[in-house]
Formats: C-alpha cells, sequence, structure tokens
C-alpha cells in the first residue's frame, strides 16, 4: 500500500508536470521574449513550443509591402541559442542569424507583398553522455510598424 | 482491498503513458501540424504555425487610399445580443475587433471605446480573463487624445486572448477570431475598393496568400459544425485566389549591419480581373453575413 501510494503521488507529479510545460512556456514567452518585440506593434499571435535538440519549427507569414517587421526568437537557456532562418517562397535563405552572432531578433522591410517562413532549429549539443535530448520552450514572435 | 490495488496500477500506468507519448502519436492544434519521425532514428519533429494579418495591418493598409470612415461598414454593437454560442462569440470577436481598428484608423475614438467595450464583452462572455495590466475605460477615456495607446491596447486585447485561449487549449476559439477578424478586414477592403475605383485591387490580390494560411488553419477543424458552415464559401473565394497570378522580379536583399535591418527587394507582378475582384467582392459579404448573422 506504501508502495502503490508513493508511485500515485509520483505519476501525479509528472503528468501535472506535462500541464504545466504548456503554461511555463506562454509565461517564458510573454515575460522574456514579448518585450524584445518594442517598439514593433505585436501581431498578437503566439508560436511557441517545447522544441528538443534536432527539432525545427517554422512560422508562414505574410510580409506586406512597405512595412517593417521585428522577427522576435527566443528559447530557453537549458537549450543555448537558436538558429532562425528567412526563407523566400522558393527555399532559398534570405537571412540567417548564424551570421550575426545568434541574435534572437532582426528587423525586415520589404518592398512587394509576399509569403516568408521563418524556420527556427535547435543546435544539437556536440558531446553526448547518454541518448537524452535537452529541450525547451521556443518562440517565435512577430511585430510590425509602418514607414 | 486488491480491485482498489488493481485500478489504482492501471490508472498510473495511463498517467505514465501519457507522458511519453510525444514520438508515437500526432495530433493538429492550431496551425501547427507535426511530422514524427521513427522515434528510432533522428529526432525531428517539425512544427508548423500559420500566421494571418491582424486587424491592425489590414485596416492600416485602408489609411493608403482616400475614403472616409463610413459608419455603415461596422457590425452594429446591438447585435451582440443576438451571440450566445460560444462559435458566433469567438468569430464575432474578431469582428468587432476590426471593426475597432477600423474606427481607430479614421480617427473615430468615440466609437473605438464604444467598440472597444463590446471586444471586452464578449472576452467576457468567451471566459478569457481580462489581462491584469489592461487599462479601464476610464482611464482610456481621460487619454482620449493618446491615438497610440489605442493601438497599444488593441493589441494587447487581442494578444491576451489569443494566449490565453491556446494555454487554455482552446484553439478552435483562437482560429474562430483570427477568421472573423480577417473576413472583416477583407469586408472593409472590398467596399472602399469599389468606392475609390478599384484603388485596393492589388491589396485584395495579395490577400492570396493571407487566405492560404486561413485555408492550413481552417482544414484542422473540418469536422466542427461552424467550420463546416462556412467551408464552402471559403473554398470557393480560395478557387477564385488561385487563379489569380503573382510574380516577382528578381530579388536583391540588403542587409546594413549597423541599424540591423534586412530589406528584401523585389517587384511583384500581380494579375487580376475585374470579374475576380467582383467574385471576390460577392463571396466576402456571403461569408460575412454567416458570420455576423
Amino acid at each position: 500500500m506504501k508502495t502503490i501510494k508513493k508511485i500515485s503521488i509520483f505519476a501525479i507529479i509528472l503528468f501535472s508536470m506535462q500541464i504545466n510545460a504548456t503554461a511555463q512556456c506562454s509565461s517564458f514567452t510573454k515575460n522574456e521574449c514579448m518585450p524584445k518585440l518594442s517598439p514593433y506593434i505585436y501581431n498578437g499571435q503566439m508560436n511557441n513550443a517545447v522544441l528538443s535538440e534536432g527539432d525545427i519549427a517554422e512560422l508562414m507569414l505574410v510580409f506586406y509591402g512597405n512595412q517593417n517587421y521585428r522577427i522576435v526568437v527566443c528559447g530557453d537557456k537549458n537549450i543555448g541559442d537558436v538558429n532562425f532562418k528567412l526563407k523566400n517562397n522558393n527555399g532559398k535563405t534570405i537571412f540567417t542569424n548564424t551570421d550575426h552572432n545568434m541574435v534572437d531578433h532582426w528587423d525586415f522591410n520589404v518592398k512587394s507583398t509576399q509569403q516568408l517562413t521563418v524556420e527556427v532549429s535547435v543546435p544539437q549539443s556536440s558531446s553526448k553522455d547518454n541518448d537524452s535530448y535537452k529541450s525547451g520552450c521556443v518562440s517565435i514572435l512577430v511585430g510590425f510598424s509602418q514607414k | 482491498m486488491k480491485l482498489t490495488q488493481t485500478i489504482t496500477i492501471f490508472i498510473l500506468i495511463i498517467l505514465l503513458s501519457s507522458c511519453n507519448n510525444k514520438t508515437k502519436t500526432t495530433h493538429n492544434k492550431i496551425g501547427d501540424v507535426e511530422i514524427l519521425a521513427d522515434s528510432t532514428k533522428t529526432r525531428v519533429v517539425k512544427k508548423i504555425f500559420f500566421n494571418i494579418p491582424s486587424p491592425i495591418e489590414l485596416t492600416k493598409i485602408l489609411s493608403s487610399v482616400n475614403s472616409s470612415f463610413n459608419p455603415y461598414l461596422l457590425n452594429p454593437t446591438n447585435k451582440i445580443e443576438q451571440y450566445s454560442s460560444s462559435s458566433k462569440l469567438a468569430l464575432n470577436f474578431g469582428v468587432y475587433g476590426a471593426d475597432l481598428c477600423y474606427c481607430r484608423v479614421f480617427d473615430q475614438l468615440q466609437e473605438s471605446i464604444k467598440y472597444l467595450s463590446v471586444v471586452r464583452k464578449i472576452s467576457n462572455s468567451l471566459q478569457i480573463p481580462e489581462d491584469k495590466g489592461a487599462e479601464t475605460i476610464k482611464k482610456i477615456e481621460e487619454n482620449i487624445g493618446d491615438k497610440d495607446l489605442m493601438f497599444k491596447i488593441i493589441s494587447d486585447t487581442y494578444a491576451n486572448a489569443d494566449s490565453y485561449l491556446k494555454e487554455n487549449e482552446r484553439d478552435l476559439t483562437a482560429t474562430l477570431i483570427l477568421i472573423g477578424g480577417w473576413v472583416e478586414g477583407m469586408y472593409f477592403s472590398v467596399n472602399i475598393n469599389k468606392e475609390t475605383g478599384n484603388k485596393l485591387q492589388i491589396n485584395i490580390a495579395e490577400q492570396k496568400f493571407a487566405l492560404q494560411n486561413l485555408m492550413k488553419l481552417i482544414n484542422n477543424y473540418y469536422d466542427n459544425n461552424t467550420i463546416k458552415e462556412l467551408t464552402p464559401l471559403f473554398k470557393k473565394l480560395n478557387n477564385i485566389y488561385n487563379d489569380i497570378e503573382i510574380s516577382y522580379d528578381s530579388q536583391i536583399v540588403i542587409t546594413d549591419q549597423e541599424t540591423k535591418i534586412t530589406t528584401i527587394d523585389n517587384v511583384s507582378n500581380v494579375k487580376i480581373t475585374q470579374q475576380q475582384l467582383d467574385d471576390i467582392t460577392d463571396t466576402i459579404i456571403k461569408i460575412r453575413k454567416l458570420i455576423i448573422n
């Protein structure tokens, strides 16, 4: 009976942690990432997920002509610096933060309205003691302003 | 006692297995598709988000043409009494939010406050708690001359609703808000386009991309009754847009290291016919009618 009690408590804690992960990711996004959008106006759509090393996420987004945009990509310290690229409709990379000291945000201006893709990837760490993968919250936020 | 023990162990097995489903199950949530690889191979999970232009973005475009505020384009605030289901409320949260943006763009600040009150009322009905930092209506009225404050409030209202709904796995509600907002934004565009002799035809054509993203979101909820009702008209709209050609001349990308801005310079070639414009106008009016009535 004591053993069952211990297992029950452990299972309940584990289950609660999973529910909390989503809420924590949102909290992380609001507290750590959103301030980086300023002074751009947030587009109001939260794009976040818990990603592990080697995982990729994409955001499909319309950039309107003659508007400035800010893309903020931030990740939990646990997973280190996150890579992000901006790709055009043909899949060609227009921008990558690996060329700019792994910055977590960048501003863009487009002359003509077009659909672009923000691709985010969590680098794999070089050393692997075991098969465990680090994971953490990654957020992609978009802000805009008008010239 | 043995039965109790057996039931407890059974429940524990279910709880523990639900914590370890990352590489076994697939599911669709708002704007994302998970493609899961075999867990014995590389762990690559691709998550895709689809964003729709916010009503603030859409209505800002309207100010680029010479048109005046038309209150008859707005969804009357007293219609809120008709909306009882969460689907209708969510769709019209989006509609009234776009109306609020329209009022703000044309500096109708008293009307903006009226529509902000309606948006907040619907937010309440959808059980979205108000952000603790939200400005009171009284404070907004006291600062009515501060136009930027209103934009910030609109942005915060949308952001608060979106994040709360996603945190609480109410992705369908969040999608319906986006649909309502986009349709209302398009409703303004097609009407102003008519009024100004097609000055917004290129902007309307360029909504092709936003619609593609919206269709991806809609397809996630194909078995929902509200979505089922809207789908035929959205499919019709999508078919019209599929025939609109948009192409680009070669692209020049310039990154300014000092200002940290990358400029993507290319010229678009948009081909849209009067018939296509008329068909889009007609379909948007029908979708909007379904949403607000």
